[in-house]
């Protein structure tokens, strides 16, 4: 049964949050997510009558936003390739890179994690986003970026390294001063 | 079996690890060696903290999060800071360049003054009457033969796939291939001096440019003339529309004049009404304007006889002439001189009783009404003044209200940036000068004259759009993080609208911010427009108001 006017607005009142803090993250924009979750659910509200309203609503909206965002990263990105990484066949990381986050985090963790993943890059930022907080696993992943299950495991372990760095370095630089 | 390196265990936690290898993992864990047990113990607990990390963000408002690591997109108060900064700079420059003291003889140079004013806007008309058509014509070709290239060039390279896109350009460069010649409907005329012999009649309007402009002979049309120096000794049968240092006529005007001038002087006769815009304009005791007088000027000298109203804003007025119906005079001083007859009522605003002089032997058939004008009238204290810009508000909601229901995409116009906020004040200044001036040059076309008319009124529309833009955005920054739901248009674009009046309403630097304003905010709505593409989107819910 497809969605009325007056249940898609319910909609909109319930999911506009978690919409809009997925295009946050995905975008890295406060700017950015408010137009894409405002693209999200015109193009919701374009599509309702396909609904299938016996699965979660929230899932078929952010999967909206998750491709409506991946689609404005790639447009962003010079390299049409964004996700790509340089040899995923052959990864095979070095050994010294700082060990899982449990060692670093202080009792802030998800404030400094949250702060790190800002920083990030969106190759790496964009997978761990959709691993963590949509709950996606790697075939879907390389499903929403158009890209194969080794390179996402390449780039969620980039990532995560890239994460403990950035961690690292900020809490050395906040104990120095 | 040797330690598996991270990244093997990485997959390992993330259930992503093929089958058997999978069974292999967990049989070398099962041989109880420490090393990957407490690595793949802290690789779950990452992931769990990651997981959790996420889960946070709904329960928790991070904007200041958002803010320390996104360098601080402009808000309003910076907006605020630029824009009465740059006001302010602006007005101690005019104030210190108004207060230096230029030599009589120099007076021309003064930008401050009137008759350097006059000159620079004959001028830059002349300018551009004369120039205009070449330049533009230049502009065409170049830009329609650079462009036939690119297109030449796409085509070419994506002549093997079809598609909407290519289609498209190839309908342009078919369109930019039949491109018509330019084709008038007056008759032009430019050159250094443009003489309509005595005896030659020319059956049509007449555009007339250059350096002089002399009508010996008859024109059946109009006479549209661009110069510095406007002489009508001949006839014109319709109207003249002059712009010029010195406008005289002297022959006969079957319409009306409409002068901007330095000095219009007319000792012939205008058998409708005159309209100077003028620093001098006198009607002769030879001439005489059978319609009403209109003047917007320093001095108006009336020795000719004048058939309907006489109408003044400006300096001094003086009537030594037979005046039909009434006389309305607002300004510095009106006198009226023998044999002065005005058949209807005189009616003058001026600061002093004696700033009105009527000479002995000159008749006012009608009443005579001199209204005292107070020169230092604050008008911060009149409640006429608030009740204006009450008004004013109301009107410029209502419209607001009106233009982002129609089109909903325009309330998000963004200045996210210092950088932002420069190209809109760009922009916007380029839009401000250059779409007049635009539709000048369009408007000497016959497919053209619409066109220029049209953009003309699109160009008074968005000056009038740009500070309801403004005010949505100012709106809309302020309440911005006041919690999860946006707030409804409607008490944003009002919180936004009384601020912006305010500003413009300020002492000393009101009317430059108002400036200031309109030109950031039209700047901000052509980017807008061109960076959305889709300003007339409708929300999903219909509720955005």
């Amino acid at each position: 049964m497809p969605l009325g006017e007056q249940d898609f607005g319910d909609q909109y009142e319930r999911h506009y949050r978690r919409v809009f803090e997925l295009c946050r993250y995905l975008l890295n924009s406060y700017d950015a997510a408010e137009d894409a979750t405002h693209e999200v659910f015109v193009r919701a509200y374009r599509r309702k009558s396909t609904l299938d309203t016996s699965r979660p609503v929230s899932n078929w909206l952010l999967g909206i936003a998750r491709h409506y965002c991946i689609d404005v990263l790639r447009r962003r990105a010079k390299d049409k390739r964004l996700f790509h990484p340089e040899a995923p066949e052959s990864f095979d990381p070095p050994s010294g890179q700082p060990g899982p986050l449990v060692q670093l985090l202080s009792e802030e963790a998800g404030k400094e994690v949250r702060k790190a993943l800002r920083t990030l890059p969106d190759k790496y930022r964009v997978p761990l986003v959709l691993a963590y907080c949509n709950q996606l696993s790697y075939a879907e992943i390389a499903a929403t970026l158009g890209v194969d299950s080794n390179a996402v495991a390449t780039l969620l372990f980039r990532g995560k390294q890239r994460l403990r760095e950035r961690i690292e370095k900020e809490r050395r630089s906040g104990l120095s001063q | 079996m040797a330690c598996p390196s991270e990244w093997t265990w990485t997959l390992y936690v993330d259930g992503e690890s093929a089958e058997p290898e999978c069974l292999e993992l967990t049989r070398h864990l099962d041989e109880n060696c420490q090393n990957c047990r407490e690595l793949v113990a802290a690789l779950r607990q990452e992931n769990r903290l990651l997981a959790q990390a996420f889960a946070e963000i709904h329960s928790l408002n991070e904007e200041s999060e958002i803010a320390a690591l996104q360098g601080k997109p402009m808000d309003v108060a910076r907006v605020a800071a630029y824009v009465a900064g740059l006001a302010m700079t602006l007005r101690l420059g005019f104030g210190f360049l108004a207060g230096l003291r230029v030599p009589a003889g120099l007076d021309w140079l003064n930008p401050f003054g009137l008759k350097a004013q006059l000159n620079l806007v004959v001028n830059g008309l002349v300018y551009v009457v004369n120039e205009g058509g070449v330049m533009m014509e230049s502009i065409i070709k170049n830009g329609g033969l650079a462009a036939l290239f690119v297109l030449g060039l796409f085509g070419l390279t994506a002549s093997l796939r079809r598609s909407a896109k290519t289609t498209a350009m190839l309908g342009i460069l078919v369109l930019l291939l039949g491109f018509p010649a330019s084709s008038y409907a007056l008759d032009i005329r430019s050159g250094e001096v443009v003489i309509l012999p005595a005896k030659e009649m020319l059956d049509d309007t007449l555009l007339a440019t250059g350096d002089s402009v002399r009508i010996d002979g008859t024109v059946t049309g109009d006479l549209i003339a661009f110069a510095r120096q406007v002489e009508v000794r001949g006839n014109v049968e319709g109207n003249v529309f002059a712009s010029a240092q010195q406008v005289e006529v002297s022959g006969e005007v079957g319409g009306s004049i409409l002068g901007g001038a330095q000095t219009i002087r007319v000792s012939g006769q205008a058998i409708r009404d005159l309209y100077g815009f003028a620093q001098s304009i006198v009607v002769e005791n030879t001439g005489g304007v059978a319609g009403n007088v209109t003047i917007f000027g320093a001095v108006g000298s009336l020795d000719g006889p004048i058939g309907r109203d006489v109408t003044m804003f400006g300096g001094r007025l003086s009537i030594a002439s037979d005046i039909g119906q009434n006389v309305l005079f607002k300004g510095g001083r009106v006198s009226l001189g023998v044999p002065a007859r005005v058949r209807g009522n005189l009616t003058a605003h001026v600061e002093a009783e004696n700033d009105v002089q009527i000479e002995p032997g000159v008749t006012v058939i009608g009443q005579t009404s001199i209204e005292l004008t107070d020169p230092a009238r604050n008008r911060y204290a009149t409640a006429s003044f608030y009740l204006g810009q009450t008004i004013g508000i109301a009107a410029a909601f209502v419209t607001g209200l009106l233009l982002f229901w129609l089109f909903p995409g325009l309330t998000r116009v963004k200045l996210a940036s210092a950088r932002a906020l420069v190209m809109a004040s760009g922009i916007g200044f380029v839009t401000v000068i250059a779409v007049p001036v635009a539709a000048l040059l369009l408007g000497v076309t016959l497919i053209g004259l619409p066109i220029a008319l049209t953009v003309i009124g699109l160009w008074l529309v968005g000056l009038y759009l740009a500070k309801i833009v403004i005010a949505q955005f100012v709106g809309k920054s302020l309440f911005r993080g006041q919690g999860d739901r946006v707030l409804t248009i409607a008490p944003q674009l009002l919180t936004g609208l009384v601020l912006i009046f305010i500003a413009i309403n300020l002492p000393y630097i009101g009317s430059l911010l108002h400036g200031l304003l309109i030109v950031i905010g039209l700047g901000a709505l052509v980017l807008t427009l061109c960076r959305t593409g889709k300003w007339w989107y409708t929300s999903p819910d219909g509720s955005e108001l």
